[in-house]
């Protein structure tokens, strides 16, 4: 209870995901932040609980042809499809830039196959400055890899388990809400020996445009993103949180710590903002202070009292 | 990597988001609104085709910071870019125009004159981009020729502050602005007020030629050369912002004449600062950002063949209605 005169004491935010320490339990979610130099002009990059970074491929990825974007409601479609400068570029270009703000580099990875998974992961794991890999099983704008690799938990689990065996760092799966059971396979990517797991990629959709009669997007379908997509997210996030013994990282659709509590409180050890960043590119930060704000306000000392707090209702 | 090449690393102006007062908001045009805009920082820093980047609602743009999100506008969701049309540096004021085409820019024409935090301010990030790189060799008396600005439609809005810039640097200018018809002409007095000579195209004859602006570039283009007899006018630089066909004619034309060529660009677009690779197109060093590495490229750098630049915002401006954003010009030049 308050008492007058005594200041609440602040709230410890910190979170721990494998082997990275977090400051705070928000992070950018992987294709909405490039590698961290554009929002970087917008505040100090430091105050992020850990970056992912645009998905990695070995090889540079051209892309999807325009256009690539879609509005919806409360929502966007996207099909960038995984253009990146390629793992080597990263390491050369990109990383010495970001290993100079002191917040833990997570890098997203995809393949075609699972020799490609592997050599990414090999390549990355122990370069300085990668504080550890997110594993993308899910993206739905790639003809091959991705997704196909999402919806099956045998292939989770090989993939995982042939990356866990190869690498040293912590390793995260991210989980496409396109599988028909996204429990078995985030139990998939546990079994395989994932630290954590984060969830959802995007929900595969479709917008028409009328006026032309034909696809908004060049490449047809593209993922859902945006708030339109958090109460499916939400719901996930509940289920694989109770269905798995390992870290749960929740996005969908995260604008505001209001929403990121919803997660944490559905069973999330951490939360990711992506889309919101379009919209307000503060909006990680602002999510910090409103799950800190909330903190306080309510008497809760750890992020950890709050995790699955909906659970005992 | 620059595929700009002559251009030399830009003295960026550090982007911000303002929550800024609207001074006015007025139909200047049948669907065209001008909107005046408190926004010092911005006004203090833009550079000539660089853009801002607005949420459209008309319930408030503001939201309370913390853990209530009471005031945040979901939807429509995206910001618009909008090309800057002019600042004011001593006003401390820039000025947009845009088409209303959708949902966001019929909600952005409902908003009032206000106050910073209260309804009649608009959200805005900016300024964004890389604008015109007005060539040294255009300015004073001993220029290497004049500069011609070619705009269709709402693509004067970024040509007007390029204009105010090149007369700052005594840059001999001409201007050649298309619409449809006689009623969706605006800003020709802005330029003539700059001293530059303007020439019109409507595609149904009801103020200057009858026809397409692209007509009228062709004209001065071969009178540049010289074409019959006198040596008339030579331009050193064409800058253009249009639909994309209009762009595209404008381009092959500069390249067949041998004149530097400048074009501001649009594409669907999200987060506006260069992170979320949505707004490309494709260009001689493959997919580029027109937010961040545009909207201006050099028109001999473009592929304006590729599918995504047969632009169209049709009846949606979702994230899409960029500077030029004209809807109808687009499928004016379709035909």
């Amino acid at each position: 209870m308050e008492q007058p005169g005594i200041s609440k004491p602040e709230p410890d935010l910190r979170v721990r995901i494998g082997s990275i320490q977090l400051k705070n339990p928000v992070m950018v979610a992987s294709g909405t932040f490039g590698f961290g130099e554009e929002y970087s002009r917008f505040y100090d990059l430091e105050e992020l609980g850990a970056i992912v970074v645009k998905g990695l491929t070995l090889r540079p990825r051209e892309g999807n042809p325009p256009p690539r974007i879609a509005e919806t409601p409360a929502g966007m479609l996207n099909s960038i499809g995984l253009q990146n400068p390629g793992v080597e570029a990263f390491i050369e270009r990109e990383l010495p830039r970001l290993r100079g703000h002191r917040v833990p580099v997570i890098a997203n990875i995809s393949g075609d196959t699972f020799d490609d998974y592997f050599e990414i992961a090999e390549r990355l794991d122990g370069v300085p400055g990668v504080a550890g890999l997110e594993v993308n099983v899910s993206c739905p704008n790639v003809a091959k890899g991705g997704l196909a690799f999402g919806l099956d938990p045998d292939s989770v689990y090989k993939v995982t388990r042939g990356i866990r065996r190869r690498v040293r760092t912590t390793v995260i799966v991210k989980l496409s809400p396109n599988a028909q059971d996204i429990v078995a396979i985030a139990r998939a990517a546990e079994r395989g020996g994932a630290d954590a797991v984060s969830l959802i990629n995007t929900l595969t959709g479709m917008v028409i445009d009328v006026e032309r009669g034909r696809p908004a997007l060049a490449n047809i379908s593209g993922g859902l993103s945006g708030p339109c997509v958090r109460p499916v997210a939400v719901r996930m996030t509940w289920q694989v949180a109770r269905g798995v013994g390992i870290p749960v990282i929740g996005m969908g659709g995260i604008v505001t710590g209001r929403d990121a509590l919803e997660f944490i409180m559905a069973g999330a050890s951490a939360v990711a903002v992506g889309t919101g960043s379009f919209v307000r590119p503060r909006a990680a930060l602002e999510v910090v202070e409103g799950i800190r704000s909330y903190m306080v306000e309510k008497g809760y000392a750890s992020v950890e009292a709050l995790r699955g707090l909906a659970w005992r209702s | 990597m620059n595929i700009r090449g002559s251009r030399p690393p830009e003295a960026e102006s550090k982007p911000v988001q303002v929550v800024a007062p609207v001074i006015s908001n007025v139909e200047i045009a049948p669907s065209i609104f001008r909107m005046s805009l408190s926004a010092p920082g911005i006004a203090r820093s833009a550079l000539p085709g660089q853009f801002v980047h607005v949420v459209c609602h008309d319930a408030g743009n503001h939201v309370s910071e913390g853990s209530r999100n009471s005031g945040l506008s979901l939807d429509p969701l995206l910001r618009r870019p909008f090309s800057i049309c002019r600042v004011d540096r001593s006003g401390a004021t820039i000025d947009l125009v845009y088409q209303v085409v959708g949902r966001g820019t019929e909600m952005l024409s409902r908003v009032a004159p206000g106050e910073a935090g209260r309804a009649g301010a608009v959200d805005i990030l900016g300024p964004l981009g890389r604008g015109f790189d007005i060539p040294r060799s255009l300015a004073g008396e001993d220029a290497a020729g004049r500069a011609l600005l070619v705009a269709g439609g709402l693509g004067v809005a970024p040509l007007i502050f390029l204009a105010y810039a090149l007369a700052e640097r005594q840059v001999r200018a001409d201007v050649a602005v298309g619409a449809r018809s006689r009623d969706l002409l605006w800003g020709i007095d802005e330029f003539e007020l700059l001293g530059f000579g303007v020439e019109l195209a409507t595609e149904d004859g009801s103020a200057g030629a009858r026809g397409l602006v692209t007509e009228l570039v062709e004209r001065r283009l071969c009178e540049s050369l010289g074409g019959h007899g006198a040596p008339t006018v030579r331009y050193a630089a064409i800058f253009a912002c249009g639909p994309a066909p209009m762009l595209a004619a404008v381009a092959r034309l500069a390249g067949e004449r041998g004149v530097p060529c400048q074009v501001s660009l649009e594409e669907r677009m999200a987060c506006g600062v260069g992170a979320c690779l949505g707004c490309v197109v494709k260009t001689k060093a493959g997919y580029r950002r027109v937010c961040a590495d545009g909207p201006v490229f050099n028109a001999a750098d473009i592929f304006f063949d590729s599918d995504g630049l047969d632009f169209d915002p049709g009846a949606s401006d979702a994230g899409v209605l960029h500077e030029a954003g004209m809807p109808d010009e687009a499928r004016l030049s379709d035909r």
